[in-house]
């Protein structure tokens, strides 16, 4: 593993050194996935594209001291390197295709990189650099106006008459009140959000929530100004992780209006998912209804026996992707990783299809698990998503999903129907069994079969076509073991012949211990 | 900005039925989040309506309240204020400035609520508040014989205090308003 990645670091390394290389990467319309990404797994075997010796020593595995600064000096200048592509590509002018492409694998972690690349993704900053700083100047001013406005405080606008008990429609009391109760259901929600986070909870104690103050203002303002959808759970936690990642930025053009940014992004990235939100929409194709249904095809298209299955347990897909998908995947995983999906999704040119991919990744990365397991192992695996670290967790499954999109993933040969366990034991099993062990071409079935040792005790010293004997006392215990004594032993073919008194060489393990 | 409702001497079910229905109207739970009550509601079932109203209720002891558990006076500390609440009847004259002063300095209070007349006052006296809510329902009193049903409502925000009085004339509500700040 260690290896592998120094590899594919120079291997990267050697490519950006090259200007020309630079140029060519970034302006092929297919995602260069393996070479810019430090993570994904070296396409190149070891050996290639060696420069220095000191690589050679490196890959072996006494590292000394030395060399592991080398290594990490390596890693400093290829993420500079990087870091540098990120912002030439918004150094004068904004070059949106680079931003999508480079944007898709992932912004590195540079404080107030994301911040602004995120900016520009959901389409608040303008493409033109020069404008930006007149744009949010309007922008927050807009926002700010928007506030006073919407945040009624009927001791101000009071009129004549207007009395707290009041409630005709034109009373500012009445319509305090009112929004009294929306800004009540927002509460309840935004103090769910992300509770874990310090950001967020620091100062609970004191009182001062203010991260949770502003989630809960950008929420309220949306909610009047959109009366159609006003608020409805869920919209919080995908404000959160946007909020987050804009309040972090220190840079000077952005630092303390993190607040008026959030909401427009907000805005307009609900603008593309609000369908989602929209109950009356929810049968309807661009509804949730249909994403979902959308979901389930490509699932079917993808991995056909997977999808057999599910249908098979009654899995409905709503079960698990309703919240996949309208919450963007937020809750399914931890906020670094949801950053680094963001980054995909944001980038995306076929706005959010790239998420059905993901979510199907999702899917196919623990197929093993969903076969084998039940309806309601299936469903708190799916509910609960983690995915073990071999599969390289986030990583993996945005990979996968690449493959997905470009049409690459293919699904692993169904296995075979047949359930041969409840053979076990049956005299019907062991000769042809032995058969199937014992053929030159490998049969199908030799892994769905319990080890040889588990029918009988094999003699090496046995010729192949001989037929076998079975120990009445070993085959008892182990048939025991496996059916829980619920099966009768079967007959010994010969009895008399038993070998009790035989050492079993190889009743453990292998299959060819009869050989 | 903390709403306060003051009413008090409703007589039900001696003296009156029920509170006006135009007053139940407004009075609708949510928007208010104190209670204090003069006393001589006299039944239980006003005690109770006014417990849905608002989560914090305080009630005291009237001449004709079947309530015995009641206390005489009660203070209470709403916002910036200390407020003192006493039925009334106990202070004679009854509705006297100078006699309702005295029990105001006793208590050590801002503002004094007191009932019993059934009349609606709210003066500034000696520097200090003093709020009659009269009759919620206009019951008949040894003082007058009819009388407006009125309540009132107080808007505390910090030092100032806007009182609210809801009067039911000609079978309408009526609002006025007044303003006190709390002297430094």
């Amino acid at each position: 593993m260690f290896s592998r990645h120094s590899t594919t670091i120079l291997h990267s390394h050697n490519r950006l050194r090259d200007s020309t290389e630079a140029h060519r990467m970034a302006d092929t319309t297919d995602v260069p996935s393996n070479t810019s990404d430090p993570l994904s797994q070296g396409s190149k075997p070891l050996g290639e594209e060696f420069i220095e010796i000191d690589d050679k020593v490196l890959d072996s595995l006494n590292i000394s001291p030395r060399l592991l600064e080398e290594k990490e000096k390596r890693q400093a200048i290829w993420f500079r390197e990087r870091l540098g592509l990120f912002q030439s590509a918004i150094e004068e002018r904004v070059d949106f295709k680079k931003v999508k492409q480079l944007a898709f694998d992932g912004i590195p972690d540079h404080p107030g990189l994301r911040s602004v690349y995120w900016k520009i993704l959901l389409g608040y900053l303008p493409t033109d650099k020069s404008a930006w700083s007149s744009f949010l100047v309007r922008n927050r001013k807009l926002y700010d106006d928007w506030v006073v406005e919407l945040v009624v405080d009927p001791h101000e606008k009071q009129k004549k008459d207007d009395h707290p008990l009041n409630t005709s429609s034109d009373s500012s009391w009445n319509a305090f009140f009112k929004d009294n109760e929306l800004l009540d259901e927002v509460d309840k929600d935004v103090k769910r959000t992300l509770p874990h986070l310090h950001f967020f909870n620091h100062d609970k104690n004191a009182g001062s929530t203010e991260h949770y103050e502003a989630l809960k203002r950008i929420l309220f303002i949306y909610a009047k100004l959109n009366p159609g959808i006003r608020y409805v759970q869920g919209m919080n936690e995908i404000l959160g992780p946007i909020y987050y990642v804009y309040a972090m930025d220190a840079t000077p053009m952005f630092q303390g209006h993190a607040e008026a940014d959030a909401f427009f992004s907000f805005t307009s990235l609900m603008g593309e998912i609000r369908d989602n939100f929209c109950k009356s929409l929810d049968k309807s194709e661009t509804g949730i209804a249909g994403n979902i249904m959308r979901l389930n095809n490509l699932l079917k298209d993808i991995d056909h026996e997977l999808w057999e299955d599910f249908e098979e347990k009654k899995l409905n897909p709503q079960f698990y992707s309703f919240r996949w998908l309208t919450l963007l995947l937020s809750q399914e995983f931890d906020l670094p990783d949801v950053l680094r999906l963001w980054d995909s999704l944001f980038s995306d040119p076929r706005r959010f299809d790239f998420l059905l991919d993901v979510c199907s990744a999702m899917i196919v990365q623990v197929r093993e698990q969903l076969l084998s397991g039940t309806f309601a192992d299936n469903l708190k695996l799916l509910q609960n998503y983690h995915v073990a670290d071999d599969n390289a967790g986030m990583q993996g499954i945005l990979q996968r999903a690449k493959e997905i999109r470009d049409g690459l993933y293919v699904a692993p040969l169904p296995r075979p129907k047949a359930d041969l366990r409840r053979f076990i034991g049956s005299p019907a099993l062991s000769r042809p069994a032995e058969r199937l062990y014992n053929s030159p071409t490998p049969s199908p079935y030799k892994d769905l079969l319990p080890p040889m040792a588990l029918i009988k005790t094999p003699n090496v010293t046995r010729s192949v076509e001989s037929s076998p004997v079975v120990t009445p006392h070993k085959e008892e215990e182990r048939v025991n073991t496996i059916t829980g004594g619920f099966l009768k032993p079967p007959r010994p073919f010969d009895a008399s012949s038993s070998d009790e008194d035989e050492e079993p060489h190889s009743t453990i393990s292998h299959p060819l211990a009869f050989r | 900005m903390v709403l306060v409702l003051v009413i008090g001497d409703s007589h039900v079910p001696h003296r009156a039925a029920s509170l006006p229905a135009k007053f139940t109207k407004l009075l609708v739970p949510g928007k208010i989040q104190h209670i204090l009550c003069t006393g001589n509601l006299c039944s239980k079932d006003i005690q109770d309506y006014l417990k849905t109203l608002a989560s914090d209720v305080h009630f005291v002891k009237g001449d004709f309240d079947e309530n015995q558990s009641f206390p005489e006076n009660k203070t209470v500390q709403i916002g910036q204020f200390k407020i003192g609440l006493s039925h009334g009847h106990q202070i004679v004259p009854w509705g006297d400035r100078e006699a309702r002063a005295i029990l105001q300095r006793q208590l050590d209070v801002d503002i004094l609520i007191t009932g019993h007349t059934h009349q609606f006052e709210a003066y500034e006296y000696q520097k200090k508040f003093f709020i009659n809510p009269g009759s919620a329902t206009g019951a008949f009193s040894t003082l007058a014989e009819e009388s407006t049903p009125t309540f009132v409502l107080m808007d505390v925000q910090g030092t100032h205090v806007i009182t609210y009085v809801y009067l039911l004339r000609d079978s309408e509500v009526k609002v006025d308003k007044m303003e006190y700040i709390k002297p430094e």
